[in-house]
């Protein structure tokens, strides 16, 4: 072996065993700059990241996994611009606007998430922010849900005010989703029509009033490493309980529909740095993983992943709930209700 | 004419769209009018105003056969 190669691989095995001291030792969190060592380790270093990160998530959350299904309650026709989105009216060829869902229909979308084991329910909006009718009409499905299937009702509905999320909260909304999906610098080249800013307002009033955040991300749209690793800061600063990690998966008449999705591998060594920057968080598999790691699903289990959400997405389709089942019972791994560790 | 409309694109006798399983269909076949897709957990509906047609699966995979009804 050239020296120089020797030297990288002894300090890739120094690098991951000063990470692991730090966070299984010492259970302190990792910084940026730790964060950028371990981000830029070759390619082979890959494997011993991942395990690492699956011991870290083994340490600080155990074996159960979160199982959660989502729908969307109200389709397309959204006036923000997320350049990533299908769903926005700002651009040609996306998704046709379609109304609320009605009661019936919600309902049995989330008996069939019962159905498959799950434990969370999350009802998704298509807008920048709930108007009057639309908080009202929340507020009343979420005991009815809860009462139907004994699921956890989740909610994503955009940015919210203080009085607004109040009355999620008090309503009895268990988890609320309101994404970061990327750095606060790289933010404007993807939105213009609201800020980051906003966004992470939105999720302080979240915590704020009481309920639980769920704050996700989106990987491939063009950012950097350096993008990569300021999001996990800001992520360390807003504490949530769980983040869903989303892939791109380049829709057709948006934006972005020019990008190829990441792949295999980059995503397992980004789902294990998102373990090792948010050592106690749900970190959840969510939109694009079929696409983007294909023969690779199982092993995001085994790099920090301990939550997914099952069957179909917002708009697109998933693979079947029977063989995430099946993978999760392949793994060992129980299925249950996570909460994040503090 | 006697062809279909392709169910990604729309158009007619399209032969560039490749089939994923993990999309749910975005135009009528019939006609290639946009759908009203409904996708929910373990399934999706597809219903096309001017035909008058709903189609779907109860899987969520889009391999999974279509039913179709009126
Ligand atoms: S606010 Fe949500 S629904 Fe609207 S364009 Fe952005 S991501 Fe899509
Ligand atoms: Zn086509
Ligand atoms: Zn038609």
């Amino acid at each position: 072996m050239a020296p120089d190669a020797a030297g990288t691989a002894s300090e890739a095995r120094r690098l991951l065993r000063a990470a692991e001291v730090a966070l299984i030792d010492e259970r302190r969190l990792l910084d940026a700059d730790e964060l950028r060592a371990l981000a830029t380790l070759d390619d082979e270093h890959v494997p011993a990241l991942t395990a690492l990160a699956h011991a870290v998530r083994l340490a600080w959350c155990g074996p159960t996994v979160e199982v959660e299904g989502i729908l969307s309650v109200k389709t397309g026709g959204c006036p923000e611009d997320c350049h990533f989105c299908s769903q926005s009216a700002q651009f040609s060829e996306t998704l046709p606007a379609t109304p609320f869902l009605d009661i019936d229909e919600v309902l049995s979308a989330a008996r069939e998430t019962a159905r498959t084991g799950a434990s969370e329910f999350c009802m998704v909006l298509a807008i920048r922010g709930p108007d009057e009718r639309t908080l009202q009409r929340l507020i009343d499905l979420v005991p009815v849900i809860e009462a139907e299937t004994g699921l956890n009702v989740a909610v994503s509905a955009g940015i919210l005010s203080e009085d607004q999320a109040r009355r999620l909260a008090d309503g009895g909304v268990h988890r609320y989703n309101h994404n970061l999906e990327t750095a606060r610098s790289f933010f404007p080249q993807i939105v213009t029509t609201h800020t980051w800013e906003e966004r992470y307002e939105t999720c302080l009033l979240v915590r704020r009033c009481g309920m639980e955040l769920c704050c996700g991300a989106l990987l491939g749209m063009g950012e950097t490493l350096e993008h990569r690793v300021e999001l996990l800061g800001q992520l360390q600063e807003l504490d949530p309980t769980e983040v869903p990690l989303n892939f791109l998966n380049p829709r057709p008449g948006t934006p972005l529909q020019i990008r190829r999705p990441l792949g295999p591998l980059e995503a397992l060594r980004w789902i294990a740095l998102f373990r090792l920057a948010l050592p106690g968080v749900i970190l959840r598999y969510a939109g694009g993983r079929e696409v983007t790691l294909r023969d690779f699903q199982a092993m995001g289990m085994t790099a920090g992943i301990n939550a997914l959400i099952v069957g179909n997405y917002l708009t697109t389709l998933g693979r079947s709930p029977d063989e995430d089942l099946r993978m999760l019972e392949d793994l060992q791994m129980p299925i249950g209700a996570l909460t994040g560790v503090i | 004419m006697g062809g279909a409309f392709c169910r990604w694109c729309g158009a007619l006798d399209c032969d560039r769209c490749r089939q994923s399983p993990y999309e749910a269909p975005r135009h009528c076949q019939r006609c290639g009018r946009l759908l009203r897709v409904t996708v929910h957990p373990t399934g999706w509906e597809a219903r096309c105003r001017r035909c008058r047609t709903v189609t779907g699966s109860a899987e969520p995979s889009g391999t999974a056969p279509l039913s179709e009804g009126g």
